[in-house]
């Protein structure tokens, strides 16, 4: 996948170019119904080319919003789970609205029993929390590749001091590997330059 | 005055905080962007200790080309694309309206209008200052000129212009200056001036 041709045809999408739009379209159109008929429509066919037709129409509408720090496919899929969500919050409140049925047929008599639903944070809650890991995030992606490799092997994908280390020095001359202490001094630097930018920022 | 942060805290929190898509898209991009930089990994690794979104994960590492296809895409049936793509294009088309064509002006405006304007028809049509200049029997420098709103053409080199750009020469005239006046410039015929200057160059 060429990084660089998406931005090119993202900038020229976003700038009125209907080509670079179809160019575009063309290229994510499979990719992006396989992962909804894959993992969010649960083999529902119908489902699927609903939550496919619907997110592109709301991708393009946000097309502006798109600031080219991402995957253009990771991007549009975030469209698809927000709408499958919306899919499942709508299928949840008619079972509650049963389930209120439910309750009057017990005033008549017949016993009915439901779980309540579990607390979630408020979207403003979550809004704050993402605006922070926003922050730190542009951070990392500042750093030097020696320091932000680490870092995102550790931080991100959860990986081990010992993975990291297996995972820098894979198809490295032994004269270039590195070893356990290095990779954790690294860490520290990194951290302390992440904890000047985000100071610097604050203050 | 800086304040104190917390870095191990902030860059534990970045898994935590985060939504599962927006984790799922960054481990994506992270992984994109070590490969970009020559970097190797163990892409089960991170699957391991990323399991509770390692399904999602795993076809996106696929999807964005970071591991091999080893299956074929779900493609999207046609007519769900067509209509997908026909609400893309209307979405589109309310943020992007196609350009109106360009309005002969009720009031003749500003000198350098026309010129401009000549020059966007031409760049439309692909055709060089030079293939133009060469046609209307003027140099290059002379239509250079009047494309940079510095020197006027005779009436009768304009309508000669108007039909190579394919505009009407009410277009081109619509926007010279009303102090414009071609009366006062000295014109030969089209024929006159080649044949003249070809003799010229003969000599």
């Amino acid at each position: 996948m060429n990084e660089i041709e998406d931005a090119h045809l993202v900038a020229d999408a976003q700038s009125g170019n209907r080509k670079a739009l179809d160019l575009l379209c063309n290229k994510y159109k499979d990719r992006f119904y396989h992962f909804i008929s894959k993992h969010l429509s649960q083999g529902d066919e119908d489902t699927a080319n609903e939550i496919f037709q619907e997110s592109w129409e709301r991708a393009i509408r946000k097309l502006e919003s798109f600031e080219g720090e991402s995957n253009f496919l990771t991007w549009i899929i975030g469209f698809a789970k927000t709408y499958q969500y919306e899919i499942f919050r709508k299928m949840r409140k008619r079972k509650e609205i049963s389930l209120e049925q439910m309750t009057k047929m017990d005033d008549e008599g017949k016993k009915m029993s439901f779980e309540p639903m579990s607390p979630v944070p408020g979207p403003a809650d979550e809004a704050i929390k993402n605006e922070e890991s926003l922050r730190v995030r542009k951070a990392i992606r500042e750093l030097p590749d020696i320091y932000r490799i680490p870092i995102h092997q550790q931080y991100l994908w959860d990986l081990d001091i010992n993975q990291i280390v297996e995972n820098i020095n894979k198809n490295k001359k032994d004269s270039d590997k590195v070893n356990v202490n290095t990779i954790k001094k690294r860490l520290e630097r990194a951290k302390k330059m992440l904890k000047d930018v985000l100071e610097g920022e604050k203050s | 005055m800086k304040k104190d942060i917390n870095i191990n805290q902030k860059l534990l929190e970045l898994r935590q905080n985060v939504d599962k898509e927006t984790r799922l898209a960054w481990i994506v991009e992270t992984c994109l962007e070590a490969l970009k930089c020559g970097e190797s990994f163990d892409v089960d690794a991170i699957l391991q200790s990323n399991h509770d979104i390692s399904g999602e994960l795993k076809t996106l590492l696929e999807l964005a080309g970071v591991l091999p296809l080893t299956y074929e895409i779900t493609k999207v049936p046609a007519e769900v694309w067509e209509k997908a793509h026909q609400r893309i294009l209307e979405e589109y088309e309310k943020l992007y309206p196609a350009k109106e064509p360009l309005k002969v002006p009720d009031v003749p405006c500003s000198y350098s209008s026309a010129g401009t304007f000549v020059a966007d028809q031409r760049r439309k049509l692909k055709i060089t200052q030079s293939e133009v200049a060469n046609q209307l029997g003027v140099s290059k420098d002379e239509y250079s000129e009047f494309e940079g709103d510095r020197k006027p053409l005779a009436d009768s080199i304009l309508v000669e212009l108007a039909q190579i750009i394919k505009v009407s020469v009410d277009n081109i005239k619509a926007r010279l200056p009303r102090s414009y006046n071609s009366q006062q410039i000295t014109y030969r015929p089209l024929a006159a001036r080649k044949k003249s200057d070809k003799n010229n160059g003969k000599k």
